[in-house]
């Protein structure tokens, strides 16, 4: 009884009188810090949403994926296609901060590499050269590059100085690319499709949910079935099917988009239904009839106090509804009927771990995989976050 | 000669300075702080306070129910059980049973039962009410599911649910607020327990549906001969079925007397001024009401010293709001805390 | 004129010429009950079926009733949140302009909101906890460009000081107050455009019983300064008995009785009064009441039984009540009740 009057997560003063509210004692905790009677919805949201550990620390690596999507070309120390034959499927190289002598460096360090063919296998072996230290350092001039197609640049947020030794924190492909710097360009496109893809569904579920859920009656019947239908195909062979039906001559950047639209396509039904139900429950409010009594126009209790209302849910069925995005990209390109070469996004890169040989022989090629685990979860997590904080209010 | 050494008028319940409380983000909330009263065999006693004041956190402790930690009760929650033969048996203290364990399960049900205000939290959606009491009666004795159904029959038609062999195969959804209810209380009642929790019973229902389940109560009740803890916020409910009341304010018993001194001669200042600001009906009906000021702190707010002082209208300044008053017996069976009448056994409220 | 200056006319208006400010004549508000993709009508819910009762101006007026007796939804048909089926509501400004509620659309409709405000019974839910005390209280006052900015302050100011809260909360949102306060909040909205007529729909069911009283006072205080006429809305008959004038008792839809408040109390003449006050549980110990345990439950609104609604718990039914509906009839006194055998029974009421 007295948990449904304080209520889970409700803040500390609900209840208090503000008269009586006057510090007879402090009150310790941070929300109290702040004036609680005068904060608004959305500081109440982030006063919730901040108790909610796990899905903070998400956040963080949430928003740290979208800053290396923003800032790729600097952040990977290499071009993701620059090849080296010779450096073929080799090993992550190993970061050290004690040397062969056994001296400890405070700045971290790799060897050089000499690949030699074991005599007895007449496999390609990579040995360590362990005579030159090759401090890692930041801020380095490498491959130069255009940075967002606005000017010309060198610099690498990391890096080894001389330009024979080569870095492969992920190890290295097939045509000895770093994978690394892979993964980290494959960030930019596999995070933004989420996005991308996510605002189209939104728009189209914002609409037709929103008609579904204010109109009611048979025009909500009538959208439901449709929904209904759209969500009961199964969603992969539609999906082939519409991108096998791309040209196969479009530009990496025309079919980038047809992919967006094909997953935004079956994508905004769960969103309509989120915004439908919304919208049924808001109807039924009783401020909302308050308003109405009151002698306010239509317009205006949507705009002011329907909107709003939802803005919190939506943001958080929005994240919720990114990661899906990213796994069917993966998959789509994965199969290799979505993007493909020479885009880079994480589902292409592991098409070259479709073969077993190449995984046998160099697992990190996976590591593309592990990324894709890694967003997904991180968005998931947050998003609960989101939606648990998205109604401060509930009692 | 049987040896028992249990007084026949030893009660049956004894909360000796019953304490819990919550550790939530927001602080610690003390939800009861040293409640104490004792229900004898046979009897009906009303806890009453509004919401927040830890009547039904009482409930739910004696239970083990409330979802505490141990280390947050205190006191004693002092229980007699029965022996197999139906004699009273040994004391069990309920706080100190682990809340899992074996033996606050065969209490639960069996001699303390519990009703809710919302019969559909006590019932599975997806299950008969039948299936349930029969459950709820193999759990504590062996018999033959076929005598269960038989013992449940006879059970709702107790309760007065017509119809009870076509009833008991009914869903929960099926029935109407009041049948719930009903079903509710031949489940709870279905083990024969010694004392029954009822926690707002009614007042989720109209107020005719009310006078049936109240009057089911109390004919049950001397059927059965159990006795009945009461907890509402209504005082007219109080009135009509209650022997004993114990008047809760912010996690505190502030008042513990037999009805009619209660209501003719109460005397905490919250008592009085409850009484004074009810609308009553009859001939005086009409007269201006006499509030209580202000309103109930919250659980994190309580003010310092005596819970009510703020709100109270015979306030001591220097006295009421620096040390809680404990409680002070003024005749026998009836204590107050207040210091009007003594300090009790004071305790000075420590820095929270 | 200030808002004060304003009411004060009204108020001594009022006192010279009470008049009958609504008359509702067989109001009905039915509910189909659909089935299928067709929507064909299976049953209706009479929820309001046939209610006919009038207030005049500066009295209380009590509609008393178990869950599902009609009386919320009679008092949404008054306000037209929700619109009835047919009957008529006439509602009288007192200055010339009579209107049927249940026709007016769009600006009328409009126009009638001044007039006529609702006070919830959840302080919770009726006020949108997005917005501070100036949008919510100040929502009516921009809704008919009455005020802005400096001056809505002000008037929104002046409104929290009159229902009891401090002028200086107009930042805070509701959160920040308990129940009892936003029910205050709720009540200074309620009397923003200076309405004559306020429905206030359980307005203390769901308040702490410490704080009950407080409000109460309040609305009669108000009911003092302002002038106001009130529809009580309540099942608590001990509250109703307290602030209404006159109370209409519903069941299943129907008005049942209506009479002045002390009459009803007193000496009831429908028997389904008579159980209601008896089941009232009573805060004396001494009034052990020989209570009627009315039988079996109120009636459902899909199915209502044949003749007399009441008929199937009515400790007084005789077989004409299980064939024949009553009409509602005037006694001599002016007294209304719909029973066949109001004339011969002698009811009791409350002590």
């Amino acid at each position: 009884m007295l948990r449904r009057i304080l209520g889970r997560g409700q803040p500390v003063a609900a209840g208090v009188p503000a008269a009586t509210a006057e510090p007879t004692q402090p009150l310790e905790t941070e929300t109290e810090k702040h004036d609680y009677a005068v904060a608004s919805e959305w500081e109440l949201m982030w006063y919730k949403f901040k108790r909610h550990r796990l899905a903070l620390i998400c956040g963080v690596v949430v928003l740290l994926l979208y800053v290396v999507a923003a800032f790729v070309e600097f952040i990977a120390p290499y071009n993701p296609e620059a090849q080296n034959p010779a450096a073929a499927y080799q090993a992550p190289t190993r970061v050290h901060f004690v040397d062969a002598e056994g001296n400890f460096h405070l700045q971290p360090f790799v060897y050089g590499t000499t690949s030699q063919r074991n005599p007895d296998t007449f496999e390609l072996e990579f040995v360590e050269d362990t005579s030159v230290i090759h401090p890692l350092q930041l801020f380095v001039r490498g491959d130069s590059y255009r940075m967002w197609g606005l000017f010309d640049a060198n610099l690498h947020l990391f890096g080894v100085e001389d330009p024979n030794v080569r870095l492969y924190l992920l190890g290295a492909d097939r045509q000895g690319r770093d994978m690394f710097s892979r993964i980290v360009h494959g960030t930019r496109i596999s995070m933004s499709i989420g996005l991308v893809g996510v605002v189209m569904s939104f728009v189209i579920g914002i609409v037709v949910g929103g008609i579904s859920g204010y109109f009611g009656g048979t025009v909500d019947l009538v959208v439901q079935r449709i929904i209904e239908f759209i969500r009961s195909m199964p969603t992969i062979p539609l999906w082939l099917g519409l991108a096998a039906a791309l040209p196969a001559d479009w530009s990496i950047l025309q079919i980038y988009f047809a992919i967006t639209v094909i997953l935004s396509l079956i994508g905004w039904t769960g969103l309509a239904q989120v915004v439908r139900g919304r919208a049924l429950a808001l109807r039924e409010e009783d401020f909302i009839m308050a308003a109405r009594l009151s002698g306010t126009s239509r317009t205006r209790i949507i705009v002011r106090h329907m909107v709003p209302s939802f803005m919190s849910h939506i943001i958080a069925a929005l994240t919720l509804a990114v990661p899906e995005m990213i796994i069917a990209e993966t998959a789509l390109s994965f199969l290799g009927l979505g993007l493909r070469y020479p885009a880079i996004s994480w589902g292409v890169l592991l098409q070259e771990a479709q073969n077993l040989r190449s995984i046998a022989l160099a697992p990190w090629l996976l590591a593309p995989g592990a990324m894709v685990v890694i967003a997904v979860l991180a968005l998931n997590f947050f998003g609960d976050g989101l939606r648990d904080a998205a109604d401060p209010y509930k009692r | 000669m049987q040896n028992q050494t249990v007084p026949s008028d030893s009660p049956l319940l004894e909360l000796r300075d019953l304490r819990t409380g919550f550790a939530l983000r927001e602080g610690y909330v003390k939800a009861v702080d040293g409640a104490s009263f004792s229900v004898a065999r046979g009897e009906t006693i009303g806890v009453v306070g509004e919401s927040g004041c830890g009547k039904s956190i009482t409930a739910r402790t004696i239970l083990r129910i409330a979802g505490t930690n141990d280390s947050e009760l205190g006191g004693e929650a002092l229980f007699r059980r029965r022996t197999r033969d139906g004699r009273p048996g040994e004391v069990v203290d309920l706080l100190k049973l682990a809340p899992n364990g074996r033996e606050i399960r065969s209490i639960r049900g069996a001699e303390i039962a519990m009703i809710f205000q919302e019969p559909m939290t006590a019932f599975s959606p997806v299950h008969t009410i039948g299936n349930q009491i029969i459950e709820a009666i193999q759990l504590h004795h062996p018999v033959s599911k076929d005598e269960a159904r038989a013992t449940a029959i006879d059970m709702l038609r107790r309760v007065e649910m017509s119809n009870a062999e076509r009833r008991i195969d009914a869903y929960p959804h099926q029935l109407s607020g009041g049948m719930r209810q009903r079903a509710m209380i031949a489940m709870a009642l279905v083990c024969r327990p010694q004392l029954l929790l009822a926690d707002e019973p009614t007042t989720a229902l109209d107020v005719t549906t009310q006078a049936q389940i109240l009057a089911l109560i109390r004919q049950l009740k001397a059927e059965l001969g159990m006795s009945v803890m009461m907890i509402t916020h209504d005082l007219g409910v109080v009135a009509e079925t209650a022997q004993n009341v114990a008047v809760m304010y912010l996690g505190k018993v502030v008042e513990y007397a037999d009805v009619r001194a209660l209501f003719h001669d109460p005397k905490h200042p919250y008592t009085q001024a409850l009484l004074a600001s009810i609308p009553k009906l009859g001939r005086e009906a009409g007269a201006r009401l006499h509030p209580v000021k202000g309103m109930v702190p919250s659980p994190f707010n309580r003010p310092r010293g005596c819970p009510f002082n703020t709100r109270c209208p015979k306030a001591m300044p220097g006295v009421c709001d620096v040390d809680m008053p404990g409680p002070t017996t003024i005749k026998p069976g009836h204590t107050v805390s207040c210091f009007l009448y003594g300090a009790g056994d004071t305790r000075t409220e420590a820095a929270q | 004129m200030s808002v004060a200056e304003q009411n004060a006319a009204r108020s001594s208006d009022t006192a010279r010429a009470r008049h009958r400010l609504l008359d509702v004549r067989k109001l009905t508000k039915h509910y189909p009950i659909t089935e299928g993709l067709l929507r064909r009508e299976v049953a209706r819910v009479r929820a309001v079926d046939d209610v006919t009762f009038h207030v005049d101006t500066g009295e209380t007026l009590g509609l008393v009733g178990e869950s599902g007796c009609g009386k919320t939804s009679t008092g949404r048909c008054l306000l037209r949140a929700i619109d009835p089926t047919s009957g008529e509501m006439v509602f009288d400004y007192g200055d010339g302009r009579v209107v049927d509620i249940a026709k007016l659309e769009g600006r009328a409709l409009k126009d009638l909101r001044k007039d006529m405000q609702m006070v919830f019974q959840d302080p919770f839910s009726s006020l949108n906890p997005r917005w501070t005390l100036l949008d919510l209280v100040g929502e009516p006052l921009v809704a008919f460009r009455v005020a802005k900015g400096r001056e809505l302050e002000d008037r929104v100011a002046e409104l929290l000081r009159r229902v009891g809260l401090r002028p200086e909360y107009l930042r805070r949102y509701p959160h920040a107050f308990s129940g009892g306060e936003r029910q205050r909040i709720s009540i200074a909205r309620a009397l923003a455009l200076n309405p004559r007529l306020v429905v206030a729909d359980e307005p203390v069911s769901a308040l702490d019983v410490s704080v009950r009283a407080q409000t109460l006072n309040l609305l009669e205080d108000l009911q003092q300064e302002l002038g106001l006429t009130y529809i009580f809305i309540s099942h608590d008959l001990s509250v109703v008995q307290h602030i209404c004038d006159r109370v209409v008792v519903m069941y299943v839809g129907q008005v049942v009785e209506v009479a002045d408040t002390s009459s009803l109390f007193f000496t009831p003449k429908h028997p389904y009064t008579e159980a209601l006050l008896s089941a009232v549980p009573k805060p004396d110990p001494d009034l052990a009441s020989s209570r009627i345990v009315l039988k079996g439950e109120v009636a459902d609104p899909s199915n209502v039984p044949k003749g007399c609604a009441f008929h199937p718990r009515c400790p007084y039914a005789v077989d004409h009540c299980r064939q024949v509906e009553p009409k509602l009839e005037t006694l001599g006194d002016g007294r209304q009740v719909r029973c066949h055998r109001a004339h011969e029974l002698s009811l009791s009421g409350v002590e």
